[in-house]
């Protein structure tokens, strides 16, 4: 029993000591050439589903455009000759990689954004046109209240004067 | 002995060329053509704020507004690369800024559309009660 809770006394030591260790360089890494290059393809297939192919045509070619330039500077990147070149090189080239893949996510973004503002303004036209129908329609039922008050009106004013005209002739006729 | 000594000043010489070449070469002049990214780039920004951004989006518009900053000190260094990516970037920040813009101020109008359709909805049913 001792023996198994020294063990996990042990792996938790070695577990937060690696935490310790790696987990502020994996702040700071920061943005990696890989990490925004995911990104960005996670982007182009965000805008595919909203219609971006349709509705957003030239801002989707560009995103993959840049996306497919990123992608080339990385496997150049990687080839033995580049990783023989000097951390600043590979610096500059890390750098041309995240901007490319940043220019990529950010098109697709806008190619979503204007697929989705394309369904939205068809909705609006929709909503638009359903709430005029209803507005005809509170006109008309309007109209037919209003005229359904004055055949009241009129068949009151009628009752009135058939009864006055009743007490008239009551009156006539007892002689009063 | 003088062979050697001559070939070591040859290949000095060349050495400082070289060094000299890569130098000029690294500090190229903004073109006309990069100075009109960051025109674009600003021109983008603007059309981001007559579209509401700053209420909207603020985030990618301020991202783009640091970006057209760091693309100033860029030109201040004399640094090209930096320069174009970094107008680049501001331009399609700015953009990004007016699309989300524009795409909550149609929401707007939508869910206040749609307020005004169930009223509609609610006085109608009331009309049809009273009748």
């Amino acid at each position: 029993m001792d023996k198994e809770i020294h063990l996990v006394r042990k792996i938790s030591f070695f577990f937060f000591l690696g935490l310790i260790v790696f987990l502020p360089m994996m702040v700071l890494a920061g943005e990696t050439p890989t990490m925004v290059i995911e990104e960005a393809k996670f982007a182009i297939d965000q805008a595919r589903k909203a219609g971006a192919e349709q509705k957003a045509y030239d801002d989707l070619s560009a995103a993959k455009s840049w996306l497919a330039r990123a992608e080339k500077e990385y496997e150049d990147a990687r080839s033995f000759f580049s990783r023989m070149s000097t951390s600043k090189t590979q610096k500059a080239k890390d750098d041309e990689i995240i901007y490319l893949a940043s220019m990529a996510k950010i098109k697709a973004i806008i190619a979503e954004n204007k697929a989705k503002k394309d369904a939205l303004l068809k909705d609006l036209q929709d909503t638009r046109k359903d709430l005029a129908d209803y507005q005809g329609t509170i006109a008309v039922l309007k109209k037919n209240l209003e005229e359904a008050q004055k055949a009241k009106e009129i068949q009151a004013k009628a009752e009135a004067e058939r009864a006055l005209n009743r007490r008239v002739e009551v009156a006539i006729q007892t002689g009063e | 002995m003088a062979k050697k000594f001559i070939f070591l000043k040859v290949a000095f010489f060349l050495m400082l060329f070289i060094s000299f070449g890569a130098g000029w070469a690294g500090a190229q002049d903004i073109t006309p053509a990069l100075q009109q990214e960051f025109v674009d780039a600003k021109a983008a920004i603007e059309a981001a704020q007559k579209a509401q951004a700053e209420k909207y989006s603020l985030e990618p518009l301020k991202k783009a507004q640091d970006l057209l900053i760091t693309a100033d000190n860029a030109k201040a260094f004399k640094d090209p690369v930096k320069f174009a990516q970094a107008s680049r970037l501001a331009r399609v920040y700015a953009e990004l800024a007016k699309a989300i813009a524009e795409i909550k101020l149609e929401e707007e109008k939508l869910a206040a559309t749609q307020e005004e359709l169930q009223k509609a909805k609610d006085e109608i049913e009331r009309m049809k009660k009273a009748q």
